[in-house]
């Protein structure tokens, strides 16, 4: 029983040292979506994200096909860590109710 | 977190690497080689693997990665986050269901921080009696990957080994559950028990000794080969 909570208590750590990393990397990244307004037939860049109840469209400036991609990326990046943040807590939270238990 | 996601999650790591090249120059060490040798050692398919979230990778001394990965980018890619311990630099890659790190043997005296295998854009933290792992790699096939692992004889030894040690408690009854668990199965066989005596036969006295002090205890019938046999 004691080495089980021991096992328990090390993955706990982990856990909270996993949740720390994703949110400092989240923390670098942009949030949002990128989305192409056409306006007099010509594409102009704009990052979506919600700032409280309204959705913010900043224009992200002329930027190459090439920084378009790697905005795109960035930000698909963000996504895939805060759904990993989430599951990081989620896990947590059975970890912390296993050890109580 | 089942054990079905976190399998899937490893294979991915490990199909990843094969692909980018990188898994052709490393060691698969550490508990996710049980899962390898059930399946791909004849004889070991009854083994049991206790369940871990660590998964590690040995690089081997002296290292020739062959080609340039950037292998913090497949990671990433796959959803891992790099925790830093510490002002070295040395990095772990966190994942809800895994963690993953790099180790590589210390020799001599040991350096004073981690290794930067620069090739592949990692540091590997350096660890003693590694060594005896890399110098012993075999390698499996499984689902379209060739995995290399420590030979399960040396696994067993090394971990009997690092079982006298560790300070922690729960890492020292894992390392005696999977060092006794494999042992169990190797000594059904005659071939692999006399494999064992001649590995023996041929490490440091010092280390030998550390083994069949542990195995005096908790396997005592590698002892009494051994004696009867050397």
């Amino acid at each position: 029983m004691k080495v089980l909570k021991g096992i328990l208590k090390e993955e706990e750590q982990r856990l909270k040292e996993a949740q720390g990393s994703y949110e400092r990397e989240i923390g670098k990244l942009p949030k949002g979506s990128v989305q192409i307004k056409k306006i007099k037939e010509r594409d102009y860049a704009y990052r979506a994200y919600r700032k409280g109840e309204r959705v913010v469209y900043e224009y992200v400036g002329d930027l190459k096909p090439e920084e378009l991609k790697d905005l795109g990326k960035k930000i698909e990046l963000r996504q895939r860590y805060e759904e990993k943040l989430r599951e990081v807590k989620a896990n947590l939270k059975e970890v912390k109710r296993m050890i109580r238990d | 977190m089942t054990e079905e996601t976190q399998s899937e999650t490893v294979l991915e790591i490990l199909s990843r690497f094969q692909k980018a090249g990188v898994l052709q120059r490393l060691i698969l060490i550490g508990s996710w080689c049980l899962h390898f040798y059930r399946y791909g050692v004849r004889g070991l398919d009854g083994l049991r693997m206790s369940r871990t979230t660590d998964i590690d990778f040995l690089v081997p001394r002296p290292f020739h990665p062959g080609r340039k990965v950037d292998i913090p980018a497949i990671l990433q890619e796959l959803g891992f986050a790099p925790t830093f311990h510490g002002q070295s630099g040395l990095a772990v890659y966190d994942h809800p269901e895994l963690r993953l790190e790099f180790l590589i043997p210390e020799l001599g005296k040991g350096s004073s921080g981690p290794v930067t295998i620069r090739d592949f854009h990692i540091k590997a933290q350096e660890i003693r009696y590694l060594n005896f792992l890399a110098a012993h790699p075999v390698k499996v096939e499984y689902q379209g990957l060739t995995v290399t692992v420590p030979e399960p004889a040396v696994f067993a030894l090394h971990k009997l080994i690092v079982y006298s040690k560790r300070k922690k408690p729960e890492k020292r009854e894992k390392d005696l559950a999977a060092a006794v668990g494999i042992l169990e199965f190797l000594f059904k066989d005659p071939k692999e028990q006399e494999r064992i005596k001649s590995v023996l036969k041929k490490l440091p006295p010092k280390w030998r000794k550390i083994i069949l002090s542990v195995s005096a205890k908790h396997f005592p019938a590698l002892n009494k080969y051994y004696e009867a046999h050397k």
